[in-house]
Formats: structure tokens, C-alpha cells, sequence
């Protein structure tokens, strides 16, 4: 079935049994995934993805349903099931943004990674594998070496005549390695995004992995108590996009923030400022709209350390009396429209990397940081993540460092930083493209021996 | 869902230019959720999710191409496709297949699909209500339903033809205490491959409360001591110990490669004595059971681990060509968008003779983990990590004083050694359990176990 005539006629039937509005999203995606093991093409997937939400407002409550088959006899399913779901929800707060608005033309160009050989896609995983085993002799094994390329297209159809649609492009390359001495064993790895193919550097990549997973051969633990603490940019932002479902309106407004209570306070140290971009160049969640529709904008949410805003969706700001700030998300078909940053990060400082090793005669200078799905907790901010790095003394390194955890509450972090770097990396993005450069932090609780 | 004779031309077309196997996996699952927050449905949902799976092996290499447009000439045309990245000549054509097979180990009753979102509605309030009036600290709940009924059929180039259905149910139940800005949150949520009944097998009212318990004890503790102590770790989701630091690493996504540290070690000592863990995928009902698993083998119970000897390997039918094993019956995969590899189903640690007080009295001074929280490990390395849900300290063989804010880190190699007691109390909880075939879902379990020294992650760390 056409998806013309599908869309006429599931806003057809969704009027005939009741809705008042309705909308359809839809989200097609072809990709491939690549991945090499010494020497061969380990795993070697074609997907081509396709699915449909549908959202429609019953007696002024919200209903939701979706499918991945797209024929007729599915209409009846996404209508029944939606007005079934609208009927048990509590409030009658359903939204379908029916305004005409104006939208920022971006202008980010990719390659059609489609129309690129496979056999390329492969050798540039070989080439990089090829690299961090040539790197040294005790890289053990290259663990995973990934490519991968997408299209992803998404068009948002609703019954108050909105038309939008988005197509965009992009790559990711992984690679992580296990590097061996007699005594020891430890694993680096990292992941890089891309718009065009020859941006990326197998050569550069692997090498960085490789090198940072031999440096910390031979790491041992460190006595427990406060240390003045480096987080690494990849590590600050790992740490930031923990914490970012924080700034959510809706999860302040159901008490389930850090951030609750905290708009027009202080909330970090006065040089800190916290950007939501959704117009950046390299930003991988650059949109000229959001999910629900309504323009997106530029703001600086922590401004020299005050909280000047949560991110609102249409529900969540017409329950505090504001506009939506454009950050509506839905992550595909299946999703609800949630919220989420677009592109986040915190802005760079003027300290080099290295003069932040300095700053003080003894830091731990964190490279790697595990367990954020279990040891960070959203709602009271505390943390206890287990790390890995090097003690560094005057700004040199003394020894690597393992089986440590690092503890403390984000809050009190963001209060407590004392050098911020000049080296924004963004990382991989999720919900939200979330970067943050390196971050000097006065103390925090070091768990060890 | 799609005629017989299509699947097999299917297969057909994708041994056409090489490859020595083929296989298609095609799902349809109906799913339902209903998220309530505050006692208020913030949201319901309802779906189909649909789609078909191909897979093509040549030797030790595996491609994979999935697809949610089944019309004939589109599989075709992605069957064509994917054979070509073989760039080979047919070696051989699919056997004759055999009759289906089904299997009903796993009776279900009521089918989650025929009960209305209202009904489930009525079983989330009775979990809310206990939850939000356990006492004036808990300021919020988060209760989340959610079912699936997945139909599956598998065909193989050998003649396998399968069809099965797994219908599964979950009621997730977070309740946030909070005192003065400060925040703690409990956590339940018990699930099974079961149908509707599976609430009237259970006390949801008891889960509600000790979801409201943990918060509201953990919200008037204080922070956990940092350092190495001896740590008993409670029966139940303690279990997820065992399922990171050990379970992954013997998956043979991992052994295959070499980059497991238990590879090539069967008939080694890797565990104390008193150490013996079992995956099970045929436990009736069980969240991490079904009749067959996903490459159309039916589910068994392995032996990993017996009196601390290693025994073998979570095996799929890729990696068992790489090892010259047989598959386990543990090829998992989230959905038709991946393919398929080992996982785990309901692994546990088997219970061994000693008793709770037993083992709380022989500790003079460490950590009592009542309840663990998730967590996470470097299969490469064995390095985990978990945060501890409800935290004591030990004080001379007798639980003391709440902890909060506890992670518990190590490798696996090290704590399966350290681990000196086993308890005889053992219980499975449900988890989702996320890897490279995706999330599926698996069961955690153990006893109450004594690990004799661990490093403790926490806030109030002695002077360095």
C-alpha cells in the first residue's frame, strides 16, 4: 500500500472513530554494519528498517500505537489500540502542534555512503586493525573493529495540514583493543562519528586506542581518600550525558531531577556555561525541528553557573505556562515524543590539557569511566562510577591507575570545578549529541585500598 | 505469516552465490506498556513489531539482512543482495524441510494481548498505592507494565522449520524517598514468560512495599565506607554478580575469539569449591526460558561451572563452527534486527549448605548487600562493577547500621575464588540483559553468598 493512501486513510478513520487530531510519523533507516577480526569480516549486516507511530487526541487525551507492517489491515490495530491507550490515561493534556512556524535552514552537507563500495567501508576497518596491532607487540587482540553507515529519513504527517520531512547521513567507526603483558591486562576503546567517508583516520584512530591501552598496563589500585580529580573531556562528557535526562522538564515536574527547585540558582561554578545547539556544524542532532514539529533554538541552559532553563516539549511547557523549547524526541517509531537535548555541551575554557595536569602538585587524571547505568543515580545526583587512569605529580605521570571508584554528587561537580580545557570533543550520539571539554575538579572521594 | 514456499525460495536465492548454510527468522509481536507516574497513566502504548531476518554463513563467517517489507519480490531482491557479498559460486541448495516443530513447556493461561490496558491498569494502582503510602518520606512512585506476545517462525537450509511463541509479562515498580532534597529510589520488578495469571502467583502488594522500604531506609543512611572488606552478597538479583563478572565470559561471542579469559580453560579450577552455576532456558515459566531459542534449537540446561571446575561454554551455532562446539541452545537476539549470538537465559548459582545467620556471623566487620542494583563488565578483562541497592555494614557477625551509595568492583577471574560461602537460600530475579544481539530477557539468581575480600566503592574514605 502506498503510504500516501495509508496516511488518508488512517486520519480518515482515526476522525470517524473520534479523534480529534492525529498525527503519523514515520522513520525509514538503511544501513549497513561492518566488523573485522584478524583479518576477515567477522559480521557483515544489510538493514533496511521501516515503521510508522501513530498519535492521535481522544476526548483530549493522548493515544499511541505503532507498526512495522505497513498495510491496511494494520489501520484498524494503530486506531483501536490508540483510542483504548487515550482512554486510560489520567489528563487531558494531549497536544499536536498545530501552528504554522518558521524553520532555520541548515545547510550540513554528508557524503551518500550508499553509493560507497563495502569493500572500502572493509578496508578501512582492516587498515585500522592492521594499525593497533602494528602499534605494539602487546596488543593482544583488537577486540572490535566497527563501521557503520545510515540514511536516515523521517516525515511527520498530521491532520492540522504539518508536513515536514528530514533526511541525513551519517557514519561511525569503533574500535577497542586488549593490550597483555605478562602481569596484566587492560582495554581501550573509542568511538568516532563522521559526515563525509574520508574524514576518517584508521591510522590515527587505532593508534590513540592502542597507545592509551598499553599506558595503562601495569595500573594498580590507589589509597582511598579526596583527590583533586581531571576528567578527560570523553570522560566529562560520558559523565554530562549520564546526567542529562536531568535537565528534562518533565522529569523535574514529576520530582524525579537533581534540578528540581534549582531554576535561577546556582548550580555550577560561575565560568561554566551549558549550550543546547541544535544548529551546530558538528553537531549530529542538528534539526531545524524538533518531534513534535515546533522550531528548535540555540540557548545557554547553565549560564555562568545559573540554571536558566529546563528542556520543555509541548506538554511539559504547557504544564509550567511556557513555549516549548524545541526538544521534543522520539528516538524512532516506537517511542513516545519524550525529551531530550539536541546537541549539548559545555563550553570550552582557555587551560590546554596539559596545564590542567598542573594545577595542583597531585591529580588523578580519570581516562576511563564504567557502570553509569547503575552507579549514577538521576534523581539525588550522587554517584560511584569505577574508573581507570594515572596519578599524576606535578603534572607528570607517577603510575596508571585501576580498580578505584570515583564518588561524589553532580551538583556538588559542577560546583567544584576548578579548570576547564580548551578541547571540546563531542562524542557518539544517542538521545542528544552530548560533548564537554576536560574538567579539573577540586575533590572527590576516591575509593581504592 | 509468509507462505512456506516463499521462506524456502528465500533460502534458495541466498546459497546462490556461495555459503554453506541459510536461514530466515520471522517475527510478529504484539506489545503493550502503560507507564504511570504519581498514580497518574502518564502514557500507554500498544504495537506490532514485525520484521524478517536472513543470515548466510560461508565456513566461519556470518552476513546478516533484515527487512520489514516481506513481500516476495523485495526478499528476493534483499536475499539476492546479501548473497553477494559472498562473491562466490552456489556450493550447494537447501535440504527438503522437515515438518514444523512446536513446543509447549511454558503453559500461559491468560494472554496479555486479550486483557484490556484497564484491567492491567487496576493491578499498576494496587502496586502504587501500597508503594506511595509505605510512609511520609516516599514523594513519588513509578510504576511501568508491559507485555509482549512474540510469534516466531525459523527455516534453515538444513531442513529446519520451527515455530514458536513467547508470551512474557513484567511490572516494574520504583518508589523515591526524599528528605530535604536528598533522594533515594527502590526498585522491583518481577516478570515471567508467562501469561496474566502470573499476578495472581505473586504478592504484587509485598513487591510495592519493599520497593517503598528500600528507599525510605536507604533516604536515612549514611554513605558507605570506601575500601576492601569482606562483602555477603543476598540471594536474588545479588545474582547479577555472577551474570557479569562470569556469565558474559563465557558466552562464546567471546570465548570464539579468543578475548574471554576463560577460553580454552575447561577442566580448570576458576572458582572455589563451593561455587557451582547452571544456565537453564528450560525452567517453566521463567522470565529467561522459552521452548526454543532463536536459531531454532530447543533450550536446555547447561553446567558451567561444577564445584568450581569449568564445565563449558554458552554456545550459538556461528561460534560453534569457530570452536568446533555444538550449540547449547543459547542463540539470543532481541528481535529480527539482530543477528542472533550466546547469551544467557536464567543463569543462576546453584544453593550450597550454609545457613544466612551462618554467614552474617562469621563476618567481623564488612558489607551486607541486601539488594544489588545493575552494573557492567569489560569481558576482555573481567572488570566489573555494580551498585548496591540496600547496603548494611557488618558489625561482629551481626547487620548494623544502612550504607548508601555503594559500588562493588573487581574481576571476575578474582571474586569467583573469593567467593567462601554459598548459601542454601536461592532465588531468581528478572533483568534485561543488553549485548550485541540486543536486549533479551534473562534471569539473575543466587543464594546468599560471603566473598572474602572485595574492593567497596564509597564516599567516606579513610585520609591518604
Amino acid at each position: 500500500m502506498k503510504y500516501k493512501d495509508f496516511k488518508e486513510k488512517i486520519f480518515k478513520q482515526a476522525k470517524a472513530a473520534g479523534f480529534s487530531e492525529a498525527e503519523l510519523y514515520r522513520n525509514r533507516n538503511s544501513s549497513i554494519d561492518l566488523r573485522v577480526f584478524k583479518g576477515e569480516v567477522d559480521h557483515y549486516s544489510l538493514n533496511d528498517d521501516d515503521g510508522i507511530g501513530f498519535r492521535g487526541i481522544y476526548q483530549g487525551k493522548m493515544g499511541f500505537s505503532y507498526t512495522e507492517s505497513i498495510s491496511e489491515t494494520e489501520i484498524d490495530f494503530l486506531v483501536n489500540k490508540a483510542k483504548e491507550n487515550a482512554v486510560i490515561v489520567d489528563k487531558e493534556e494531549g497536544i499536536i502542534f498545530s501552528e504554522k512556524a518558521e524553520y532555520k535552514e541548515l545547510n550540513i552537507e554528508s557524503d551518500d555512503f550508499g553509493e560507497i563500495s563495502p569493500d572500502d567501508k572493509i578496508e578501512l576497518l582492516k587498515k585500522a586493525e592492521k594499525a593497533a596491532y602494528d602499534y605494539d607487540d602487546r596488543i593482544e587482540v583488537v577486540n572490535y573493529c566497527m563501521y557503520s553507515d545510515m540514511m536516515l529519513e523521517e516525515a511527520m504527517d498530521n491532520t492540522a495540514e504539518l508536513e515536514l520531512s528530514n533526511k541525513s547521513q551519517l557514519a561511525y567507526m569503533f574500535i577497542s583493543v586488549v593490550a597483555a603483558d605478562k602481569a596484566d591486562k587492560k582495554s581501550s576503546g573509542k568511538v568516532v562519528v563522521k559526515r563525509k567517508f574520508a574524514d576518517f583516520d584508521p591510522v590515527v584512530l587505532a593508534e590513540e586506542v592502542a597507545e592509551e591501552a598499553v599506558s595503562l598496563l601495569g595500573a594498580s589500585s590507589i589509597k582511598s581518600g579526596d583527590y583533586s580529580v581531571l576528567l578527560r573531556h570523553d570522560v566529562a562528557g560520558d559523565l554530562l550525558q549520564t546526567f542529562a535526562s536531568t535537565l528534562s522538564a518533565e522529569n523535574v515536574q514529576k520530582g524525579l531531577s537533581l534540578f528540581e527547585g534549582k531554576l535561577d540558582k546556582k548550580v555550577a561554578v560561575t565560568d561554566l556555561t551549558l549550550i543546547d545547539d541544535p544548529f551546530m556544524e558538528e553537531g549530529f542532532r542538528s534539526t531545524p525541528f524538533d518531534s513534535e514539529g515546533y522550531p528548535t533554538r540555540r540557548k545557554e541552559i547553565i549560564k555562568d553557573g545559573i540554571l536558566t532553563t529546563y528542556l520543555y516539549n509541548l506538554k511539559a511547557a504547557a504544564r509550567d505556562g511556557v513555549e516549548s523549547t524545541g526538544n521534543a524526541f522520539r528516538s524512532s517509531h516506537k517511542s513516545s515524543v519524550g525529551i531530550s537535548p539536541t546537541n549539548l555541551y559545555i563550553e570550552q575554557g582557555q587551560t590546554s590539557y596539559d596545564q590542567l595536569k598542573k594545577m595542583k602538585e597531585r591529580i588523578l587524571l580519570v581516562t576511563d569511566i564504567t557502570g553509569l547505568h547503575a552507579g549514577a543515580n538521576q534523581v539525588s545526583g550522587d554517584f560511584s562510577l569505577s574508573a581507570e587512569g594515572f596519578l599524576l605529580e606535578d603534572g607528570e605521570i607517577i603510575k596508571p591507575v585501576e580498580q578505584i571508584t570515583i564518588s561524589g554528587n553532580f551538583i556538588e561537580l559542577l560546583k567544584d570545578v576548578i579548570g576547564i580545557g580548551d578541547d571540546l570533543e563531542m562524542g557518539s550520539p544517542g538521545s542528544g549529541h552530548i560533548g564537554s571539554p576536560s574538567l579539573l575538579i577540586g575533590s572527590l572521594s576516591v575509593g581504592g585500598n | 505469516m509468509i507462505e512456506k514456499n516463499i521462506l524456502l525460495e528465500v533460502i534458495d536465492t541466498a546459497l546462490s552465490e556461495g555459503g554453506d548454510y541459510a536461514e530466515v527468522f520471522i517475527e510478529k509481536s504484539h506489545l503493550n506498556s502503560i507507564k504511570m507516574i504519581g498514580g497518574d497513566v502518564e502514557e500507554a502504548r500498544s504495537g506490532t513489531d514485525y520484521g524478517l531476518g536472513l543470515r548466510i554463513f560461508n565456513n566461519f563467517n556470518g552476513i546478516y539482512a533484515y527487512t520489514n517489507n516481506t513481500e516476495r519480490d523485495n526478499l528476493l531482491k534483499v536475499a539476492r543482495n546479501t548473497a553477494r557479498a559472498l562473491k562466490a559460486e552456489r556450493i550447494m541448495s537447501p535440504n527438503r524441510l522437515e515438518p514444523a516443530r512446536e513446543m509447549n513447556n511454558h503453559l500461559i493461561k491468560i494472554r496479555p494481548d486479550k486483557v484490556s490496558q484497564s484491567d492491567k491498569l487496576d493491578l499498576m494502582k494496587r502496586a502504587d498505592q501500597v508503594a506511595s503510602n509505605y510512609d511520609d518520606s516516599i514523594k513519588q512512585t513509578v510504576i511501568n507494565y508491559f507485555d509482549k506476545n512474540q510469534k516466531i517462525t525459523f527455516i534453515n537450509s538444513e531442513g529446519d522449520y520451527v515455530n514458536d511463541e513467547r508470551v512474557r509479562t513484567r511490572l516494574a515498580i520504583s518508589a523515591v524517598a526524599s528528605i530535604n532534597g536528598e533522594k533515594q529510589t527502590g526498585f522491583y520488578a518481577p516478570g515471567a514468560h508467562m501469561g496474566f495469571e502470573f499476578y495472581d502467583t505473586i504478592d504484587i502488594e509485598e513487591y510495592a512495599e519493599e520497593a517503598a522500604r528500600i528507599a525510605a531506609t536507604m533516604i536515612k543512611a549514611d554513605y558507605a565506607p570506601a575500601g576492601k572488606m569482606p562483602v555477603v552478597i543476598d540471594n536474588g538479583f545479588g545474582g547479577v554478580i555472577f551474570h557479569e563478572a562470569c556469565g558474559h565470559s563465557l558466552e562464546a561471542t567471546s570465548v570464539a575469539k579468543k578475548t574471554s579469559v576463560f577460553a580454552d580453560r575447561v577442566g580448570d579450577q576458576i572458582a572455589s569449591e563451593v561455587v557451582t552455576a547452571i544456565d537453564d532456558g528450560t525452567i517453566p515459566n521463567a522470565w529467561g526460558s522459552q521452548n526454543f531459542d532463536d536459531e531454532g534449537i530447543p533450550m536446555q540446561k547447561n553446567v558451567l561451572i561444577k564445584d568450581g571446575i569449568l564445565q563449558g561454554y554458552l554456545v550459538d551455532r556461528l561460534n560453534g563452527r569457530r570452536m568446533g562446539a555444538e550449540p547449547t541452545g543459547s542463540g539470543r537476539r532481541e528481535s529480527y534486527k539482530y543477528a542472533p549470538t550466546s547469551r544467557m537465559t536464567n543463569t543462576y548459582i546453584a544453593p550450597g549448605e550454609s545457613s544466612k545467620d551462618d554467614i552474617i556471623n562469621s563476618v567481623d566487620y564488612g558489607l551486607y548487600a541486601s539488594k544489588m542494583g545493575g552494573g557492567s563488565v569489560d569481558p576482555s578483562t573481567g572488570q566489573f562493577n555494580f551498585n548496591v541497592q540496600e547496603g548494611y555494614l557488618i558489625r561482629d557477625g551481626k547487620i548494623a547500621e544502612p550504607v548508601r551509595g555503594a559500588t562493588l568492583i573487581g574481576k571476575g577471574e578474582d571474586i569467583l575464588k573469593k567467593i567462601d560461602m554459598v548459601g542454601d537460600n536461592l532465588a531468581h530475579e528478572q533483568g534485561m540483559c543488553g549485548s550485541i544481539s540486543g536486549a533479551v530477557p534473562t534471569n539473575v539468581g543466587q543464594p546468599m553468598i560471603r566473598v572474602s575480600e572485595l574492593t567497596v566503592g564509597g564516599r567516606e574514605g579513610g585520609q591518604s
